[in-house]
C-alpha cells in the first residue's frame, strides 16, 4: 500500500517517474516547479526524463525553453566529465590496483538512467589506501595540481578525511576528487574500504570499476545522511529511488535476492542506520517498489522509535525546500544545525571539530567577500 | 505573456503608473518585465526601487500578474539591526542569497547585475555573446566587449542615432535561426560616460546616478518606445565591430580577418562552451557572413560617422549573401 | 607521458573549419576549441584519412612536403601533443558512447 506522503514543494517530483504526470501542469505551475528543481539540481534530470518519453515537445513554450536551456548545460558538463574521466583513466591505468568511479562517475560508467540529467562538477575516484601516494604521483606527472591550501586544511585531508585535496588540471574544468575511503576513517561510523574493494565490477570504460550495485546504494545513503550538508539533497533522494528501481528489479518484478543482499551488506558494513533513513524516504517520497519483508528488517535494525521520532521528521523538515519566494525560516536553519552538528560530530572527534568548524566559517566569510565567488560547498 | 487584442486594453507605460501602485505591486506578486528573450519578475519591500524602476523602464508597459518569469529576484531590506545602521538591500533568487548586499538605496543597480547574472547563466538554449547590438534596415552590428571597449557608451549613442537597441550587453544569438534576439535592459553608462550621453542627445532619458558602486558611479540610459516596441523583433547578422575607445586618439576603421572575428565571438561570450557544436558553428557562420572591422575612436560622432558610412557595403554584402 | 608509439585518430565528430587564413576546430569529445597552428591542421589533415601514431603522421607528411622525417616528427611533436591533451584526437579511434 501506498504511503507517499510528498511536502506540497514536491509535489511534482513523481513525475521523475511518471513525466506523463507533468502534462497537467499549467505554465505557472510550471514556474514554480521550474524554479525548485533548478534549485534542487533537478532541472536537467526533469529534462532529460521528459525528453525520454518524447514529451518535451508538448511542454508549454517558455518552460520548455528553460528545460531544454538546462539539459544543454547538464550534456556539456557531462561531456567534459567523460573526457576528463577517460584522460584520468589513461593517466591511472596498469598501476597494478584497482580505480573506482564513485557517484555520478560511477553512474556515468555503467550507463544507469539515472546518468542523464546531471551536473556534474567534480571527478570522485578511489583507490585503496596503500596505493594512494602512487597514484597522486601518477596524476601529477600528467597534469593535476593539488589546490594550494594552507597547513591545517592539509592535515585535516591527509589525517582525518577519507579524501586527499581537491586536484585540477590546467586544461579540464572539472575538479578530481581522489578519495581512499567513503567515510573519513575518524569518524564514528566507518567503513572498512577493503570491504568494497572485494566486491567490484567492471565500468563499461576500462581500467575504471565500480562498487558492487548494493554498496553503491549504501554509498549514496551514507553520503546523503552522514557527509554532507543535509539541505536541498533531495537529488540524492532521487538517485537513491534510482538505484533502487534499477537494480532492485528484473523484467519488472521485484528482485527479493538483491534486497536480501543490501540488507546484509548493510549490517556487514555497519550502515544500518543511513539505510534505514534511505528506505522511510523511498516510502514516503517515492513509493519505490521494495520487497515488505526487507522494509521491516531495516526498520528494526535502524534507530529505535523513539529516535526515529525526532529524526525522520528533522530529517525531513531540512531536506524538504521552502517556496522558491521565500528564504528558509529560521526553524530550518535550526534542525539543519542540529543536523549538521550531528553530522560534523560524526565526522570528527569533538576537540578536533571545534577549531575546524571555526576556520571554515572564516573561509566562508573570506569567500563572502567576494560577491562573484560562489557559495562555497562542503568539502 | 500574452500578445495584444483589439479588444483588450493596451497595457499603461511604467511611467504613467502611480509609484504608489508601482510600489504596491512590487511588495506583493510582483512586476513582470518582458525584455525580450528573457522576462525577469521583481519584487520588493524597499521604498527606493518603485520610483527607480520607473525611471530606468519608462516605456515598458506596466504588468502585474503573468503566469511566467525566466528569472525572479527580490530586492528585500536587511533585516535586524542592518535595518537602520548603514541599511541594505539584499538580493534573493529561489530561496537563496547568492551575493553581498548593497547600499538600501541601490535596489536598482542590484537588481540590474544580479538579473543579468542569471540571464547569462540560464539561457543556454541561445549563444549568448558579450556584446552590444544594434539594428538597422533588419541587420545586426554586433560589438564584442573586450576591455575598454567602451561598447555600452558606442551602442547608447547608436540607440539615440537611427538604430534600433537590441543589447548592450547580450548578443543573443538563436543558433539554430541564427538571428539576434533582443534583451533589452537599460543601458548602464559609467562614470564619464553618464555627461557624455546626457550631452549627446536630449532624447536620452536617463535614470538617477548611484554613486560610489563598484564600478564607480552609475547610470541607466531607458529604452526608447521604439525599442520597447520592436523587443520581439530579431535581425539578421549584419557586421561585427570591435570598438576601443581610447583618449585623445584620431579615428581608426580597419579591416579586420574572418579569424579575428570569430575570436571576438567565441571567446568573449557567456556560454559559448556549454552550448557546444552550435555555438561553434554559429560562430563559424557569423565570422565567415559578416564583415568585421576594429574601430578604435575618442570622439562619439566620429565614430558613427564611420559606421553610417561603411553600412551599405554591410547591406550590399548580407544581401549578396542572401542571409536567411 | 602519452605514448608515441600509440595510434590516434581524429575524434568523432570533430570540425575543422578554414576561416581567412586560418584552421579552427572543435572537438565535441572534449568541447574544446582550437585555433590551429600549422603543424597541428597538417597533422590533422592526415588523421582525418586514416589513424596513425606520430611517427607514420610524420613519414606521411615529410613524403608529401620533401622533408625529412626525423625532423618533421620533432617540429610536429608539441602539436601532437596539444591536440591530445585537448580531445581532438583520441587514442586507437574509439571514445565512449
Amino acid at each position: 500500500m501506498s504511503q507517499v506522503d510528498l511536502p506540497p514543494t514536491l509535489r511534482w517530483l513523481p513525475a521523475l517517474n511518471d513525466p506523463a504526470l507533468a502534462a497537467a501542469w499549467s505554465l505557472p505551475e510550471w514556474d514554480t516547479v521550474v524554479r525548485t528543481a533548478r534549485r534542487l539540481r533537478l532541472l536537467a534530470r526533469l529534462a532529460e526524463t521528459l525528453e525520454a518519453a518524447g514529451q518535451l515537445q508538448a511542454v508549454p513554450a517558455p518552460a520548455q525553453r528553460l528545460l531544454r536551456a538546462e539539459m544543454q548545460l547538464s550534456r556539456w558538463r557531462t561531456t567534459i566529465t567523460v573526457w576528463a574521466l577517460q584522460r584520468v583513466g589513461a593517466a591511472l591505468a596498469d598501476g597494478g590496483y584497482p580505480v573506482v568511479l564513485l557517484k555520478g562517475g560511477a553512474y556515468l560508467g555503467q550507463d544507469l538512467p539515472i546518468a542523464r540529467g546531471r551536473l556534474p562538477s567534480d571527478l570522485d575516484i578511489l583507490v585503496p589506501h596503500r596505493h594512494l601516494a602512487a597514484a597522486q604521483r601518477r596524476l601529477a606527472d600528467w597534469g593535476w595540481e593539488e589546490t594550494p591550501m594552507d597547513e591545517h586544511d592539509q592535515r585535516y585531508y591527509r589525517e582525518w578525511s577519507h579524501e586527499v585535496p581537491p586536484m585540477q588540471h590546467p586544461v579540464h574544468p572539472v575538479e578530481l576528487d581522489l578519495h581512499h575511503n567513503i567515510l573519513p576513517p575518524v569518524a564514528r561510523t566507518n567503513v572498512d574500504a577493503d570491504r568494497l574493494l572485494q566486491r567490484l565490477r567492471p565500468s563499461r570504460w576500462a581500467p575504471w570499476s565500480v562498487f558492487d550495485p548494493a554498496d553503491q546504494m549504501l554509498h549514496s545513503a551514507s553520503h546523503l545522511f552522514l557527509d554532507a550538508e543535509p539541505r536541498d539533497r533531495v537529488r540524492d533522494l532521487v538517485d537513491l529511488d534510482g538505484l533502487a528501481r534499477h537494480f532492485g528489479q528484473r523484467d519488472g518484478q521485484i528482485n527479493d535476492n538483491f534486497w536480501a543482499g543490501l540488507a546484509d551488506r548493510s549490517r556487514e558494513l555497519g550502515l544500518q542506520e543511513p539505510l534505514a533513513q534511505a528506505v522511510h524516504f523511498m516510502q514516503r517520497w517515492f513509493d519505490t517498489p521494495m520487497p515488505e519483508a526487507f522494509v521491516r528488517q531495516v526498520q528494526h535494525a535502524g534507530p529505535g522509535t523513539l529516535r526515529r521520532a525526532w529524526l525522520h521528521p528533522l530529517m525531513a523538515r531540512v531536506l524538504t525546500p521552502t517556496h522558491p519566494d521565500t528564504l528558509p525560516p529560521w526553524t530550518q536553519d535550526f534542525a539543519a544545525t542540529v543536523v549538521l552538528a550531528r553530522y560534523h560530530r560524526n565526522r570528527l572527534p569533538l576537540h578536533l571539530l571545534l577549531p575546524h568548524l571555526w576556520r571554515k566559517w572564516r573561509m566562508r566569510q573570506r569567500a563572502e567577500a567576494d560577491p562573484a565567488a560562489p557559495a562555497p560547498e562542503a568539502p | 505573456m500574452t500578445g495584444a487584442h483589439a479588444s483588450v486594453p493596451a497595457a499603461p507605460r511604467l511611467a504613467d503608473v502611480s509609484t504608489a501602485q508601482v510600489a504596491d505591486a512590487l511588495r506583493g506578486r510582483g512586476l513582470w518585465l518582458d525584455v525580450g528573450a528573457a522576462s525577469v519578475r521583481a519584487r520588493s519591500d524597499s521604498p527606493f526601487l518603485a520610483p527607480q524602476l520607473q525611471r530606468a523602464y519608462p516605456e515598458f508597459p506596466y504588468v502585474d500578474e503573468a503566469p511566467w518569469a525566466d528569472v525572479h529576484v527580490a530586492l528585500m531590506r536587511a533585516r535586524g539591526l542592518r535595518r537602520w545602521l548603514r541599511p541594505q538591500v539584499r538580493l534573493q533568487a529561489d530561496g537563496r542569497e547568492p551575493f553581498q548586499p548593497f547600499p538600501a538605496d541601490h535596489p536598482l543597480p542590484m537588481m540590474e547585475w544580479g538579473g543579468n547574472l542569471f540571464i547569462g547563466q540560464r539561457l543556454n538554449q541561445l549563444l549568448l555573446l558579450h556584446a552590444g547590438v544594434v539594428e538597422r534596415d533588419g541587420l545586426a552590428l554586433v560589438l564584442p566587449a573586450v576591455p575598454g571597449s567602451g561598447k555600452s557608451t558606442l551602442s547608447a549613442a547608436l540607440s539615440l542615432s537611427g538604430w534600433r537597441l537590441l543589447s548592450d550587453e547580450f548578443g543573443a544569438l538563436d543558433p539554430h535561426t541564427r538571428h539576434f534576439m533582443p534583451v533589452l535592459k537599460p543601458v548602464a553608462l559609467k562614470n564619464r560616460s553618464i555627461d557624455v550621453i546626457r550631452a549627446f542627445s536630449d532624447r536620452a532619458v536617463l535614470g538617477p546616478t548611484f554613486e560610489k558602486t563598484r564600478k564607480g558611479d552609475v547610470a541607466h540610459l531607458a529604452a526608447s518606445a521604439h525599442a520597447v516596441a520592436r523587443r520581439h523583433e530579431t535581425a539578421r547578422p549584419g557586421a561585427v565591430v570591435l570598438p576601443q575607445w581610447q583618449e585623445g586618439a584620431p579615428l581608426s576603421f580597419e579591416r579586420l580577418p574572418a579569424e579575428s572575428a570569430f575570436r571576438a565571438l567565441a571567446f568573449n561570450a557567456f556560454n559559448y562552451q556549454t552550448v557546444g557544436a552550435p555555438a561553434f558553428d554559429a560562430a563559424v557562420a557569423l565570422a565567415r557572413q559578416c564583415p568585421a572591422w576594429a574601430l578604435r575612436y575618442s570622439r562619439l560622432d566620429e565614430a558613427l560617422a564611420a559606421l553610417e558610412q561603411v553600412w551599405p557595403e554591410v547591406k550590399d554584402r548580407a544581401a549578396a549573401g542572401g542571409s536567411a | 607521458m602519452n605514448f608515441p608509439s600509440a595510434r590516434f585518430a581524429c575524434a568523432a565528430g570533430l570540425r575543422v573549419e578554414l576561416l581567412g587564413d586560418s584552421w579552427i576546430a572543435y572537438s565535441p569529445l572534449s568541447g574544446e576549441t582550437m585555433m590551429l597552428n600549422d603543424e597541428s591542421a597538417a597533422v590533422l589533415e592526415v588523421l582525418r584519412e586514416a589513424p596513425g601514431d606520430i611517427a607514420s603522421v610524420s613519414r606521411t607528411l615529410a613524403a608529401d612536403l620533401d622533408a625529412d622525417p626525423a625532423e618533421l616528427m620533432e617540429r610536429i611533436a608539441p602539436a601532437w601533443s596539444l591536440l591530445i591533451d585537448n580531445g581532438l584526437v583520441v587514442e586507437g579511434g574509439a571514445s565512449p558512447a
